[in-house]
């Protein structure tokens, strides 16, 4: 039951800090002036993996009572990964409210906590690119591909960061 | 757009050819009435004609009122109207008696209705979220949602006349109870934006305002289930199963049962939470970096959890909603009663303090008790790296368990979890710290080892199987001193 208020001025904070010291991998922006709780983020391949060398963007929604329930991270740029739904959706476990998960794939303590902030959910998104979850994935193709044919799952990979890299 | 504009152009032509047909071949007016409703290539094409009106009609409603769509409303659109033409699909069998022209057009006029409930409900939700809304938007959404509600009460009003008039249940029941939802929906919505602009008028510092909202909630889900329970007897009496009726039916159910199960939970956190949590000190306060880490804001006054964390009141009272764990590190804020997770922690210090002497005292860790105080624990160790100095080929290397990488989250689990004292925690620090220095030690002496080596191969086959053997009875000796201390 956090009040919007206290969201924006939340997001306002880390939206300055963002832009007074920008963090390695990544930057971030808002898609429209306007409106704070819609982020724009490009992610910049981490380097010594399949993805080096690739810029994606993602949009990350922040719902009214952020911090207290997480935002979602939606890439827009065509990325194959386990763990990304293959409508771009973000799927890794400090993005899931809070609460134990009722598949009890995820502990409570891998969940949502209120301290995250678009850096932290930034670099956890990093390294998810650094280091797939096969266990619970999002995308079950790609985590198949990831675990029985690597060849093809490079192949992919690489493609999608080609195309990234002509949208620049 | 293009889309609607060349296909409400091709309807309109067709329909125009059609009278026009009529007329010139029947000559009369009447008989040229009576051609166009008989015939069933004409009555299609004006009934498309009608489907084209209402979708200019509805087209024009959303231009006057909310200008061009956000990406978010489109998506909810399209999402949610598959979902509500297939249960109306549902609802017209269940009242398949009743079907006629009339009925297919009071569907068609229903369903954009809704979508314009929807569209205003993703709206306000927008507005409510967006810093700066012009004027315009607002005046814009009021009157949008006065219009809804008007013509709510319009269908409302006719629909429940009807059925007053006919006293027998007829497919008039299945509209009055759709636009009491809707207009229903409409005044909660109304109601929420009217608390968003007193909550703007107080610049933000209205704090009740979560709780109206969430009350507010709670009396909206609780009258549409009631509605939704009335109207599925009602239906199931007269009619049969309302299958329709159903997945609605189970979401309000369980959003209300959410609802209700959050409140409970909530009350029992928050209703003594000056009294459960101390306040901390200004100095604690000022030792940590007075930032409350959930809304980054400085603080003045705080509340301490049990594991030591401190947080603005309000900013804890909001997340204790959700979970009742400390948001850095997710300990318990309330100690179960069975203490089963201070029992569980001190396991894990029982461990830390096995691993480390067991790496401390070659193999001579047998005396069993690990949670000596931190004084043994120094003399062991620098025992350890004294004899280890002295006597440079037998010393132990750290056996792979104690130092494998999994040792180290443990201790910031443990540090985590919080239920350890403030002296425990001391102990931690102190043990690692004789970790390093012992650490530092044995590199030391590795350089040197590694320097003789290679004047004398020949010693380090013994070497090595002098090192195998005490490990493993080191970790022999943590197994046992694992199971003495999880007692």
């Amino acid at each position: 039951m956090a009040s919007p208020s206290q969201a924006i001025l939340l997001l306002q904070k880390q939206l300055k800090d963002l832009c007074k010291h920008p963090v390695d991998g990544f930057s971030a922006g808002l898609l429209d002036e306007n409106n704070l709780f819609e982020w724009s983020v490009t992610i910049i391949g981490p380097p010594d993996t399949l993805y080096e060398g690739g810029f994606f963007n993602a949009i990350m929604s922040f719902p009214e009572n952020y911090p207290n329930s997480p935002p979602t991270v939606r890439f827009t740029s065509e990325i194959w990964h386990p763990n990304v739904y293959t409508d771009g959706k973000v799927c890794i476990s400090i993005l899931h409210p809070p609460g134990d998960d009722p598949n009890g794939y995820e502990l409570a303590s891998e969940r949502w906590s209120p301290v995250h902030t678009v850096e932290s959910i930034v670099l956890s998104i990093i390294s998810m690119l650094s280091s797939p979850n096969d266990e619970s994935p999002a995308n079950v193709e790609a985590a198949k591909e990831w675990r029985e044919q690597r060849d093809n799952f490079k192949k992919k990979v690489s493609r999608c960061v080609r195309r990234s890299q002509e949208m620049m | 757009m293009m889309k609607l504009q060349t296909y409400a152009g091709i309807s309109f032509i067709a329909a125009l050819a059609v009278i026009y047909h009529a007329f010139n071949s029947r000559g009369q007016f009447y008989p040229a009435m009576v051609h166009l409703s008989t015939s069933k290539i004409s009555l299609v094409l004006l009934l498309n004609m009608g489907l084209v009106l209402m979708c200019i009609l509805w087209q024009l409603t959303k231009k006057i009122f909310l200008g061009s769509l956000r990406e978010a409303e489109v998506e909810r659109l399209n999402e949610q109207s598959w979902r509500e033409v297939m249960e109306i699909l549902f609802a017209i069998t269940i009242f398949r008696q009743d079907f006629s022209v009339s009925f297919l057009a009071m569907v068609t006029a229903l369903l954009l209705i809704k979508a314009l409930h929807w569209l205003a409900q993703k709206r306000v939700e927008y507005i409510e979220t967006t810093p700066s809304v012009t004027k315009l938007s607002h005046i814009r959404i009021v009157s949008f949602m006065g219009f809804l509600l008007l013509v709510d009460s319009i269908f409302l009003y006719n629909s429940i006349k009807y059925l007053l008039e006919t006293r027998e249940a007829s497919v008039s029941l299945f509209f009055s109870f759709e636009y009491m939802i809707l207009a229903t929906t409409t005044v909660a919505t109304f109601v929420k934006y009217t608390f968003y602009v007193s909550d703007m008028l107080m610049e933000g510092q209205w704090e009740k305002k979560a709780v109206y909202t969430f009350y507010l909630e709670l009396i909206r889900d609780l009258l549409h289930l009631t509605m939704y329970m009335c109207f599925f007897l009602v239906i199931f009496v007269n009619y049969g199963v309302p299958l329709h009726l159903i997945r609605e039916l189970y979401e309000t159910f369980r959003n209300f049962k959410i609802r209700v199960a959050d409140y409970l939970r909530y009350r029992k956190i928050t209703s003594n939470m000056n009294d459960r949590f101390p306040d901390a000190t200004p100095e604690e306060i000022n030792e940590s970096d007075a930032t409350c880490i959930i809304c980054r804001e400085e603080m003045t006054t705080a509340k301490k959890l049990l594991c030591g964390h401190f947080f603005h009141v309000h900013c804890l009272r909001s997340w204790l909603e959700r979970q009742n764990t400390c948001p850095t590190c997710r300990a318990l804020v309330v100690p179960p009663e069975n203490g089963t997770s201070t029992t569980g922690s001190r396991a894990d210090v029982h461990q830390q303090g096995t691993s480390t002497a067991g790496t401390s005292s070659q193999g001579s860790a047998s005396d069993g008790v690990a949670n000596e105080n931190v004084s043994h624990h120094q003399a062991r160790l620098q025992a350890a790296a004294r004899a280890a100095s002295i006597y440079e080929k037998s010393f132990v290397y750290p056996s792979p368990n104690t130092f494998a990488p999994s040792q180290f989250p443990s201790v910031n689990a443990q540090v985590g979890a919080g239920n350890a004292s403030d002296s425990q925690l001391d102990l931690q620090t102190k043990l690692i710290e004789h970790q390093i220095e012992f650490l530092q030690q044995q590199l030391k002496l590795l350089q040197t080892s590694t320097g003789e080596k290679t004047n004398n191969l020949g010693t380090l086959d013994v070497k090595g199987k002098s090192v195998s053997s005490p490990s493993s009875s080191v970790i022999d000796s943590c197994e046992s001193e694992r199971s003495v201390a999880t007692d």
